[in-house]
């Protein structure tokens, strides 16, 4: 059993590889062939061809962050419905109504992040 | 097999992975450009080869000839690791879909979790290529496409889910073989249009693609990169929909399974047809408003594919 | 040294030097990169151990949530921008508690002995599920409060602030 999960590491270290080194080497290799002519105007932000009016790297609204945050406890719950997903045809009756407490309680903390207006983008 | 085969051929793999989106990315701007040109009463690109069939080729030596530009007060590092952090995993992505014949990649146990995680790192190098670029449209842009990312990844893997519940696997390969008889597509209806709705989010289409809404945010995340960086994003918006497509057509189609031909032609159909769907979506519909977006996200799509799990959950006892 | 061994020291190395990075450097954004890649390469470790179900959930929930989750609140706070991080308060409690906490882990992994893959069932997730179902059925749903009280706790406290 072991020897599968290592050759499985293998092939994904493999596969990775190539898929990082091809874009590398693309870029490193046209880089012989690209014009280079640095320019000071070039290497201002585009803001439509204004001067850029304010730094983008200023404390920014947290609705991002209270998803962020709702986001990581749903994912948690779906992948503990993944891990038990297989074996549920054969779980029985009794089986379902235990996933369908958990989903149930899922469901309640989705009912309110949405009654404390969590999910009200503004 | 020995382990230096393994790897050789994971290199293999790996490097046709990556040649076939370039392939496909050249393929599916031109039948984007020419299927849009239809619907809109135009004949799209003309000019280069017959009926302008060479215009990508064209477009793309001139995108690997081009200058690249960075701005003076870019964060080097991170811009130079934001368009390989948000490629590479849309491609790796692909190596967990049985495609038959000589292109079987790898069969993990947990092949179809791989699919939904890998991709999520994509959302690192979204916000890493808006940071870095120190620009407010691409900063903007970084933060909004990754919260629309992840807010359509839960009701999507709920979806998925329910396909994992009825084959009772997590392996690409076993959830072929249950659907020798009957394509998920019959039993879960439901399932399956939340999966396609919100892949076209999680790839950043019309009408999802506000990230990238020029009439706001210039072109979001991607705004500062120029030749060969920026063509990597677009090489990963056709990755993301070529794997999107042919897991959809695996999860929910049959996959290749179909009488007469061979399984990688079936499989190759199935996701044409998904990726066209998709491709003519975007010539339809408008686009939503960001708020419309996440609106939809967690007030229809996640209490829908709640709801949907107690449905699926009756189709497998009446199944089996 | 086998195969499955290097690979094993390689992540681990890669683990090691992604954590020493994320410690040492003074650009918050770069800290938070490393500590991608330390949660990769701790990814591929529990894969090596046969432990494929955590290594994917490892990659799904730290590198696709917790690690946005970090950059969120870099760029929203715009923290560490305008002067690199400072040193903590304390600096002599701080090496007190590192050291405590590093030399018990090292203590621990030493006496522990040699590491061997667990001996795994045929179906090793359907085995996972079954336990969840079964003999682990208390805290799988104790799981569920918890993360019930976690939403509540999280959007209390990320509320508060506002008006």
């Amino acid at each position: 059993m072991g020897g599968m999960y290592l050759s499985d590491v293998v092939f994904l270290l493999g596969f990775a590889l190539a898929v990082v080194s091809l874009p590398v080497f693309t870029l490193a290799a046209f880089s012989l062939l690209r014009p280079r002519h640095p320019e000071s105007l070039k290497g201002e932000a585009y803001e439509s061809g204004m001067p850029q009016a304010s730094i983008p790297r200023r404390p920014f609204h947290m609705a991002y962050y209270n998803f962020a945050l709702v986001f990581i406890v749903f994912e948690v719950e779906t992948l503990l419905i993944f891990a038990i997903a297989p074996v549920l045809r054969d779980a029985g009756w009794w089986g379902l109504g235990e996933v369908a407490s958990f989903v149930v309680m899922v469901t309640l903390g989705l009912a309110y992040a949405w009654r404390k207006g969590a999910l009200v983008w503004k | 097999m020995s382990h230096l085969l393994t790897f050789a051929l994971g290199l293999l793999l790996g490097a046709v992975a990556f040649t076939i989106v370039g392939a496909l990315t050249a393929i599916l701007v031109l039948t984007e450009r020419k299927v849009g040109a239809r619907i809109q009463g135009r004949v799209g690109p003309m000019h280069t080869g017959p009926q302008g069939s060479l215009q990508t080729i064209a477009d793309m030596v001139k995108l690997v000839m081009k200058e690249d530009v960075r701005p003076a007060r870019a964060d080097a590092v991170a811009f130079g690791l934001g368009p390989l952090l948000v490629a590479v995993p849309a491609i790796l992505s692909l190596a967990v879909i049985p495609f038959g014949g000589p292109l079987i990649m790898r069969d993990l146990n947990v092949g179809v979790l791989y699919f939904l995680a890998v991709p999520g790192v994509t959302v690192v190098g979204l916000l890493l290529a808006g940071w870095a670029s120190y620009d407010n449209y691409s900063f903007l842009g970084g933060l909004r496409s990754s919260a629309q990312f992840i807010s359509y990844e839960i009701p999507r893997g709920l979806a998925v889910v329910t396909v994992v519940m009825l084959a009772g696997s997590l392996s690409t390969v076993d959830l072929l073989e249950a659907q020798s008889r009957v394509p998920y597509i019959v039993l879960l209806p439901l399932s399956f249009l939340i999966y396609a709705i919100t892949s076209l989010a999680e790839v950043n289409r019309i009408p999802f693609d506000i990230p990238e809404a020029e009439s706001e945010l210039v072109a979001g995340y991607h705004t500062e990169y120029s030749g060969f960086r920026w063509a990597l994003f677009f090489l990963a918006e056709y990755a993301g929909l070529f794997a999107a497509s042919a897991f959809g057509a695996l999860l929910f189609l049959g996959g290749g399974n179909g009488p007469l031909l061979p399984a990688v032609v079936w499989l190759i159909l199935k996701t044409s047809a998904l990726m066209f769907v998709g491709i003519w979506i975007r010539f339809t519909l408008p686009r939503f408003r960001a708020d419309q977006l996440m609106r939809l996200a967690w007030k229809f799509f996640l209490p829908l594919s709640l709801a949907n799990l107690v449905l699926a959950a009756l189709v497998m006892k009446a199944v089996a | 040294m086998s195969l499955q061994d290097s690979l094993f020291a390689g992540f681990g190395l890669i683990a090691v030097v992604g954590a020493l990075y994320a410690v040492i450097t003074r650009s918050l954004l770069r800290a938070i990169v490393a500590l991608g890649a330390f949660l990769t390469a701790v990814a591929g470790e529990f894969y090596l151990l046969s432990a494929d179900f955590v290594a994917v959930v490892q990659i799904f929930v730290y590198v696709g949530g917790i690690l946005v989750l970090m950059l969120f609140a870099l760029m929203l706070s715009a923290s560490g921008v305008r002067h690199p991080l400072a040193a903590i308060d304390r600096p002599g409690l701080g090496a007190v508690l590192a050291y405590a906490i590093g030399g018990g882990l090292v203590w621990a992994s030493w006496t522990a002995g040699t590491f061997v893959p667990a001996e795994l069932p045929e179906d090793a997730v359907g085995a996972l599920g079954r336990a969840l179902l079964g003999t682990q059925l208390g805290p799988f749903e104790l799981i569920g409060v918890i993360l019930l009280a976690s939403v509540i706790a999280a959007l209390s406290i990320a509320r508060r602030e506002q008006p």
